[in-house]
């Protein structure tokens, strides 16, 4: 294991934004940032607000690159949009004007795998998640959370190795949460993709990863790398009753508060700094 | 224990509400007509006690000389001369304001560049070129057709750009990872998306092809419903001047209504402001 490519790898990534406008003025959202995902490796993102996760998940789509440093999927430079991974974001970002249906096919068009081919598969992974029967609905006559379903398998349909989910539950309401969270480590457990996932409810990462990287405040790098060794399957129902779990849940959210801390008392100095 | 509605208890809500629907439909209707005939008969009884009739006229004068107009085939003849050059230019101005416009957005920067230009352009009051467009092309449909072009591309053009660009960054990035290419893009994102404000500017640029043509034909021209209003001005037939413009309003209306119904069931989720 130790051995095969990692199926993405960030190494000394610097990220710097430089503003738009009058108000321009440069600002690094990461320093020196090195991680990478195993195949088939749940990974969980979390830090305070800011620090860059959402940017290290668009650095791996090709959607930005970065200032410094290198990013590699399977061992490959990262160089325009990577359509060979999945996106997931906070939004579902699913077309109204297209129905279910038609909107978990459009990876498969886009593709040019054959028509009957999309048809049977997005049928599949429509039943898979339970929102058969809806398929001809558009995406405003769908609740929150069959929308969000919509959005993970029109991504799992295509069969992509690496899965970036940029804190998809964060919408739903708590019990919606933790069903999703259940049905993704169902999902996951079928094809086994490698998953980036960022999100800012650390019981959601206890439950779902295999290992979760810390980021400190901004400017972000990785502060700190957990295994979660949990048994799996797990049930995320009652994840909280795990032998284990208390442990590293207050280590996490000691590492956070501290970064939080960290970060204004930067900010208070550099406002008395500037008086 | 299920709770149990009681009977009917639905059915009645919802008749109550229906009835309530209907009532606040017949008074909104009611007002409508109310005022409409209200003002009719102030101008046809009561105006005349504040303003010379000379220069106002009456209803029931207007609806003779309207008569009149149709009579001798005077109206239909003018009315599609009219009709047909706010066609022509409308269907001119639209066509090159989505050309243009998805031509302009397939360049990185074409549209900041051309902006200012395109600002300025929109600062002009169209009108003022009537003249130069007459000296130019003399008095037949040309120069109406150009001005009424004119006064539909600019808002095609912009509500067009207006409407790619204000599509949502996150969903265009996610279906570019999704795989789509450009064109892809454009069909599957882009043109949907800006479809409902693209319709709306459609929909109402007819309106101002007639207000280019029928301004053309007020300044120069031998036909027309322009041509008819200003024939008339000139012998002081003020209820003729008012027939003219009530048949401009109700050509503009009547093809509003059908672009409306056909845009409702095209894009059933589409209802938007127009930037004109
Ligand atoms: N396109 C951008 N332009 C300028 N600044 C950006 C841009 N994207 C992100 N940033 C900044 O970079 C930092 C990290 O952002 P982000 O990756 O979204 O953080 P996170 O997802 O961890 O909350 C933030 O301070 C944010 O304001
Ligand atoms: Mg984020």
């Amino acid at each position: 294991m130790a051995t095969s490519t990692p199926a993405v790898r960030l190494r000394n990534v610097y990220k710097a934004f430089i503003g738009q406008g009058r108000t321009a003025r440069p600002l690094l959202a990461l320093e020196d940032v090195s991680f990478a995902a195993r195949p088939g490796e749940f990974v969980g993102l979390v830090g305070p607000s800011g620090c860059g996760k959402s940017t290290c998940l668009n650095l791996l789509a090709g959607l930005t690159a970065p200032s410094a440093g290198s990013v590699e999927h399977h061992g490959a430079q990262v160089a325009g949009v990577n359509t060979k991974v999945g996106y997931i974001t906070q939004d579902d970002n699913l077309l109204p004007w297209r129905s279910l249906l038609a909107n978990v096919e459009l990876g498969l068009e886009f593709r040019g795998v054959p028509r009957e081919e999309w048809r049977r598969r997005a049928l599949e992974f429509i039943e898979l998640v339970g929102l058969g029967g809806f398929e001809g609905h558009y995406p405003h006559e769908l609740s929150g959370g069959m929308r969000k379903r919509a959005s993970i398998i029109r991504t799992l349909v295509y069969d992509t190795d690496v899965v970036l989910m940029d804190e998809p539950f964060g919408p739903l309401d708590a019990q919606t949460r933790v069903i999703l969270q259940a049905e993704l480590q169902k999902l996951w457990e079928r094809d086994r993709p490698t998953v980036l996932f960022v999100t800012h409810d650390l019981v959601e990462a206890i439950a779902l990863s295999d290992r979760i990287f810390v980021f400190t405040s901004r400017p972000g790098t990785i502060k700190r790398e957990y295994r979660v060794d949990l048994p799996r399957p797990r049930d995320v129902f009652r994840i909280h009753e795990t032998t284990g779990f208390d442990d590293l849940y207050d280590a996490l959210w000691s590492d956070i508060r501290a970064e939080i801390q960290r970060a204004r008392q930067g900010e208070l100095q550099a406002v008395e700094g500037s008086r | 224990m299920t709770a149990v509605i009681a009977p009917g208890v639905l059915a009645d809500a919802l008749r109550r509400h229906e009835r309530s629907v209907r009532v606040e439909r017949a008074v909104v209707f009611g007002g409508i007509v109310a005022l409409g005939v209200s003002v009719l008969l102030f101008w046809q009884f009561a105006l005349g006690s504040i303003i010379n009739l000379r220069y106002v006229s009456t209803p029931v004068d207007v609806a003779r000389s309207l008569l009149a107009l149709a009579e001798t085939g005077d109206l239909l003849q003018n009315a599609g001369v009219t009709m047909t050059e706010a066609t022509a230019g409308y269907l001119i101005g639209v066509t090159v304001g989505l050309v243009g416009a998805f031509l302009l957005l397939t360049t990185r920067r074409g549209y900041e560049v051309l902006e200012p230009y395109v600002l300025a352009f929109y600062s002009v009051p169209k009108i003022a070129l009537a003249p130069l467009f007459i000296m130019w092309f003399g008095l037949g449909p040309s120069p109406k057709v150009i001005l009424a072009a004119l006064m539909v591309f600019l808002i095609v053009f912009v509500n067009t750009v207006a409407g790619v660009r204000a599509v949502d960054r996150g969903l265009v990035d996610v279906v570019r990872v999704l795989g789509a290419r450009r064109g892809q893009l454009l069909r599957v994102v882009f043109l949907p998306a800006a479809a409902p404000a693209i319709m709306a500017a459609v929909r109402v640029t007819f309106a101002r092809a007639m207000v280019g043509t029928v301004l053309a034909e007020l300044i120069a021209s031998t036909e027309g419903l322009g041509y008819v209003i200003v024939r008339a001005s000139r012998q002081f037939d003020v209820a003729t001047v008012f027939a003219g413009v009530v048949v401009i309003a109700a050509l503009v209306m009547t093809v509003n209504v059908a672009m409306r119904a056909v845009e409702r069931r095209v894009f059933p989720w589409a209802s938007r402001p127009v930037h004109a």
